[in-house]
C-alpha cells in the first residue's frame, strides 16, 4: 500500500486530512490553513519535514524517542499527532504538561523560552505530522526540497543574527 | 586536598584572570601568548557559553611540577555561529599544580569544525631525539593527529596522522619561521564552515569521535613505541543554527558515522614511534577498537575489541599471540597487577560508549547517537550488553 503520496491519506483517526492543499513561499498547508507536509513520488520531502527531522531529534527525542516512537515516560508523537490539533500542539509544546497521579508522574517542560523549539514549532509538527501519516519511514529523509528564503528570513528573525 | 577548599580554578576561555595566563609569561610555541589572548578569538559574549570543557585525563609531571591536560570542543557544533579561533578550546595546557598558572599551551585544531575534542590522554615519557635526552608529551588527538612535544617547554617536535585515512588536513604547518606555524591547513572540500549552515559536507574523516577517543594507548620503554587504539571512521555533517538555553540540548549538528568508502574495518591497533610520526605496524579490527592499551614488560600488549575479544599481540611486531572471547564487548582498560606473587590479567567487559551506543541505549535511526548508531549497527549481531570482569593468572 503506498502511503508516501501527497494527498488523500486514508488514515481513520486523524482529526484534519492532512493533504497539502496549497503553498505559501515553500511552506504547504492543508485545507485549514495549518501547516502540513509535502512528500514526493520519489520520497522528496518539502524542507520543513526535513527541518523538523532535524529539530525533532535535537530537543525532543531525548524523552519522546528517535522518530516519535515514544519512550517509557513520554508518548509516542507518531501516535498523538493523528488526532492532535495544530492549536493544542503549539498550547503543549509552550507551556509543558503535567501528568501527576498516584500511578504517574510525567512532567514535560515548557519550551516556550527555548528557541531551538520555538522558532521551529511549524518544522517538528509538520514532521510529525508526517509520521503519524505514515507518509515518511524512520530515519533521516535522504532527499529534501531547498531551504526557501522566507524559512531562512524566519529563522534569522527569530533566532537573530547570530 | 587536606581541606577540600577550592585553590584555584581556571577557565579555558575568557579574560587572561580568568584563564589564569600570564600574557607575558605564558607561551605557546615558544612565544608570549599577549593579551587577551582568547577574548580576541571569539565574537561578543559567545566566549561565556564557549564550551572547551576539560573531561578528559591529566598526567602530572613531579619534577617540573606541571599538570597536563587537553580542553574540549567550543560550542557551538555549528562553526558559523563563532567566528574566530576559539581559544582556547582543543588545547593542551601545561600548569603549575600550586597556582595553576599557565606556563604554555598549544592549540591543536583553532575555529573547530568537526567535534575533535582535545581532552585525550598526556603520555609522558623521557626519549632521545636525536642522541639528546628529551622530555617528551605525547598526545593521539582526536584530530587524526599524533603529536609529540617537549613537555617543558611546549616546543612541537612531531604532528602527524596517526590513521592513513584522515583528510580534514593536508597536515600542520611545521616551518619556524612561517605565520601559521603550528597550524592545520584545512582543506576546502571537508570544511563544514565553508560549506555553511544546512549544508550536508561528506566524506569527512576522522568521524566526530576522532581516530581515538578517550581510550588510552600506552607506551613501552623497552620497544620505545606507542600502542594506539583507533577508530576507522568517517561521516557526513550538517550544522544548523542553534540557541542556548540552560539545561536544554545545545549540539547544531547532525552526523552520520561510517568507515572510509571502499573499507570495512572500523578500526585499527597500532603500532606508533613517536620520535618520528609513523605507524610501526597496524591491525585491522571490524570494529572501533574503543579499549585501552596495556603493554607488559614481557613483550606482550594487550587490548579488548566490540565483539568482546581480549586480545594479546607481540610488541615488536603485532602478530596475535591470543584471544578469549568475554561476554560483552570490551570498552575498559585491560590492567595487569600482582598479589600473592602471581600476576593477573584482568579487563571489564560491557558493550557502551559512543561507539556502542546503539546497542547500549536500544537507539536504531543511523543518525541517533549523534551519528554513531549507522555505523555500528552490526554490532549487535557480534555482541550483546552486560558486564562482567574477567581475571587471568599468568601461569608460575
Amino acid at each position: 500500500m503506498a502511503l508516501a503520496a501527497s494527498g488523500g491519506i486514508a488514515v481513520a483517526e486523524t482529526a484534519v486530512d492532512p493533504a497539502a492543499v496549497k503553498s505559501e513561499n515553500g511552506k504547504y498547508l492543508d485545507k485549514e490553513g495549518n501547516p502540513t507536509f509535502k512528500v514526493g513520488s520519489d520520497g522528496t520531502v518539502d524542507w520543513y519535514t526535513y527541518s523538523g527531522f532535524r529539530r525533532y531529534h535535537s530537543e525532543c527525542h531525548v524523552c519522546h524517542g528517535p522518530d516519535g516512537l515514544g519512550s517509557t515516560y513520554a508518548p509516542a508523537l507518531k501516535d498523538s499527532l493523528k488526532t492532535m490539533s495544530y492549536a493544542d500542539f503549539l498550547g503543549v509544546v509552550a507551556t509543558g504538561r503535567k501528568n501527576v497521579s498516584s500511578s504517574q508522574e510525567n512532567v514535560m517542560p515548557a519550551f516556550g523560552d527555548n528557541k531551538n523549539v520555538v522558532c521551529y514549532l511549524d518544522d517538528i509538527y509538520v514532521y510529525l505530522r508526517a509520521r503519524a501519516s505514515d507518509a515518511i519511514p524512520r530515519g533521516r529523509p535522504a532527499k529534501h526540497e531547498d531551504k526557501p528564503p522566507a524559512a531562512q528570513k524566519a529563522e534569522d528573525a527569530c533566532m537573530g543574527q547570530k | 586536598m587536606k581541606t577540600g577548599k577550592q585553590v584555584w580554578r581556571a577557565f579555558s576561555e575568557g579574560p587572561d584572570d580568568q584563564l589564569l595566563v600570564d600574557p607575558e609569561k605564558t607561551t605557546a610555541l615558544g612565544k608570549p601568548i599577549g593579551k587577551d589572548s582568547s577574548l580576541k578569538t571569539w565574537e561578543g559574549d559567545q566566549w561565556k557559553i564557549g564550551g572547551g570543557c576539560t573531561w578528559g585525563w591529566m598526567s602530572y609531571d613531579p619534577q617540573l611540577n606541571l599538570v597536563y591536560y587537553g580542553s574540549g570542543n567550543p560550542s557551538t557544533w555549528n562553526p558559523k555561529q563563532r567566528p574566530g579561533d576559539n581559544k582556547w578550546s582543543m588545547t593542551i595546557f601545561a600548569r603549575n599544580p600550586d597556582t595553576g598558572m599557565a606556563k604554555w599551551v598549544y592549540q591543536m585544531t583553532p575555529h573547530d569544525e568537526w567535534d575533535y575534542d582535545g581532552v585525550n590522554e598526556m603520555i609522558l615519557t623521557d626519549q632521545q631525539i636525536n642522541g639528546s635526552p628529551r622530555k617528551l608529551l605525547t598526545h593521539f588527538d582526536r584530530n587524526g593527529l599524533g603529536y609529540t612535544l617537549d613537555r617543558v617547554t611546549g616546543e612541537l617536535l612531531v604532528a602527524n596522522k596517526y590513521d592513513p585515512k584522515v583528510n580534514w588536513t593536508t597536515g600542520v604547518d611545521m616551518n619556524k619561521n612561517s605565520p601559521t606555524y603550528g597550524r592545520p591547513k584545512v582543506v576546502e572540500e571537508y570544511s563544514t564552515d565553508k560549506q555553511g549552515e544546512d549544508h550536508n559536507v561528506k566524506g569527512i574523516c576522522p568521524a566526530a569521535l576522532g581516530s581515538k577517543d578517550e581510550q588510552p594507548a600506552a607506551y613501552s620503554p623497552e620497544t620505545q613505541l606507542f600502542y594506539v587504539p583507533t577508530n576507522h571512521v568517517c561521516m557526513d555533517y550538517e550544522p544548523f543554527k542553534v540557541s542556548y538555553t540552560a539545561g536544554q540540548p545545545y549540539v547544531g549538528a547532525t552526523l552520520s558515522m561510517y568507515p572510509p568508502p571502499g573499507e570495512t574495518n572500523m578500526g585499527n591497533f597500532i603500532a606508533w614511534d613517536g620520535k618520528t610520526g609513523k605507524i610501526v605496524w597496524s591491525d585491522k579490527e571490524q570494529f572501533s577498537v574503543w579499549s585501552g592499551a596495556l603493554a607488559t614488560a614481557g613483550g606482550v600488549v594487550f587490548y579488548g575489541t566490540l565483539e568482546g575479544y581480549l586480545k594479546a599481540v607481540d610488541a615488536k611486531t603485532g602478530k596475535e599471540l591470543y584471544k578469549f572471547k568475554t561476554p560483552s564487548g570490551i570498552i575498559g582498560n585491560v590492567t595487569t597487577y600482582e598479589h600473592g606473587g602471581k600476576q593477573f590479567v584482568a579487563v571489564l567487559s560491557g558493550v557502551g560508549g559512543w561507539a556502542g551506543i546503539g546497542l547500549a541505549a536500544g537507539l536504531t535511526e543511523p543518525t541517533a547517537g549523534l551519528g554513531a548508531v549507522g555505523g555500528y549497527a552490526a554490532l549487535s549481531n557480534y555482541t550483546a550488553l552486560g558486564g562482567t570482569l574477567t581475571v587471568f593468572a599468568l601461569p608460575q
